[in-house]
């Protein structure tokens, strides 16, 4: 059941298999003084796992598709951290609310104009 | 309530809006806003710090860190893909970018928000942890970041679907960038459900934009001054 919360045993040890690259991803961020989070150098260790053909992409399928679907969760935490700023809970919150929308607006608006403009006029849109 | 039963609560919450939504298709019940409001009650409520809640919310926000590494399966099985349209992608992923900062720090400043404020807003576009690194950088408060990062991933759900019902949008690519680029982790889940290669897209971005920001951080300091 696509729905269901918990996952079935195969899933959740194919999300367990992420893991491994997390840690080696956090521990070279961290003893290399990377200016990038571990997680991200853990997905170029997986990337390159994955094109050298040491791991196959059906061994984490299922695993990266329940994170993906469960991500929203995993947000709420930071999401929650908004009671520390109590600044925000009166008429400032609302402007910068209306800064945020009226922003990312702009931002959906102009990049999907640039990559279609572009897609276009390479003939494959 | 312990720690354990913080944890459980968010779970809870989750799992409670996320059913209502999927009956109703309200937004305003997506679960990205009811259960942190719910909770931001239940800690006003009760008294409880925020701290005390995070050390039961800390570790559901660190699976946020094996989900980022899980993007490589996505680029992966897109990559001929994603190599053959690198123009496209390139040329948003810079406009995107330009216009994130840019638009964000002018808002703020119109919106009356302070110069710590603005600058706390300016990398908010990007994925949390790569923007609170940048917010750093520039010389923001990382902790208000994570809360603009939360609320363009929230309003961009929003303006993200209606944008790509209305814009006469032929190609996916603009589909999927433009929901990374505009709303980075729940932009892309957005964008997976509209399709898989949107939603490679869309994360690919998402990860470049973050990272293009990070490395562009100290020239924006610069520009900006001193705090």
């Amino acid at each position: 059941m696509r729905s269901l919360l918990l996952p079935s045993a195969r899933v959740a040890l194919q999300a367990g298999l992420l893991l491994p690259f997390w840690a080696a991803g956090s521990l070279l961020s961290a003893k290399l003084h990377l200016p990038v989070p571990g997680a991200v150098v853990g997905m170029g260790l997986l990337l390159g796992a994955l094109a050298l053909g040491l791991v196959r992409a059906e061994w984490l399928e299922e695993g990266a598709e329940w994170l993906f679907r469960h991500m929203l969760l995993f947000f709420i935490p930071a999401a929650v951290g908004v009671v520390d700023h109590r600044e925000l809970f009166g008429g400032a919150g609302l402007r910068a609310l209306a800064a945020v929308a009226a922003s990312t607006a702009l931002v959906m608006l102009s990049t999907g104009a640039a990559v279609e403009w572009f897609a276009r006029r390479r003939g494959d849109a | 309530m312990s720690a354990a039963g913080w944890a459980a609560a968010t779970v809870a919450l989750y799992a409670a809006a996320r059913a209502l939504y999927r009956r109703s298709g309200a937004v305003f019940l997506s679960p990205l806003l009811l259960a942190p409001a719910a909770l931001v009650a239940l800690l006003l409520g009760f008294h409880v710090p925020y701290a005390r809640y995070m050390q039961g919310g800390e570790p559901l926000g660190r699976v946020l860190g094996p989900v980022t590494v899980a993007f490589a399966l996505p680029l992966y099985r897109q990559r001929s893909l994603l190599r053959r349209h690198a123009v496209e992608l390139g040329a948003g992923l810079l406009v995107g970018s330009l216009v994130a900062v840019s638009s964000s720090l002018a808002l703020a400043w119109a919106a009356g928000l302070d110069g710590v404020a603005a600058r706390s807003m300016a990398p908010r576009s990007v994925t949390t942890p790569l923007a609170m690194l940048a917010a750093s950088t520039l010389g923001g408060v990382p902790s208000l970041t994570a809360v603009f990062v939360i609320v363009t991933g929230l309003v961009g759900i929003v303006l993200g679907r209606l944008i790509v019902e209305r814009l006469p949008l032929r190609s996916p690519l603009a589909r999927g960038a433009l929901l990374g680029l505009g709303a980075h982790g729940a932009g892309t889940a957005e964008a997976m459900q509209l399709g898989a290669l949107e939603g490679a897209v869309a994360g690919l971005v998402m990860i470049c934009a973050g990272l293009l920001l990070l490395a562009g951080a100290p020239a924006l300091r610069m520009v900006l001054g001193a705090v």
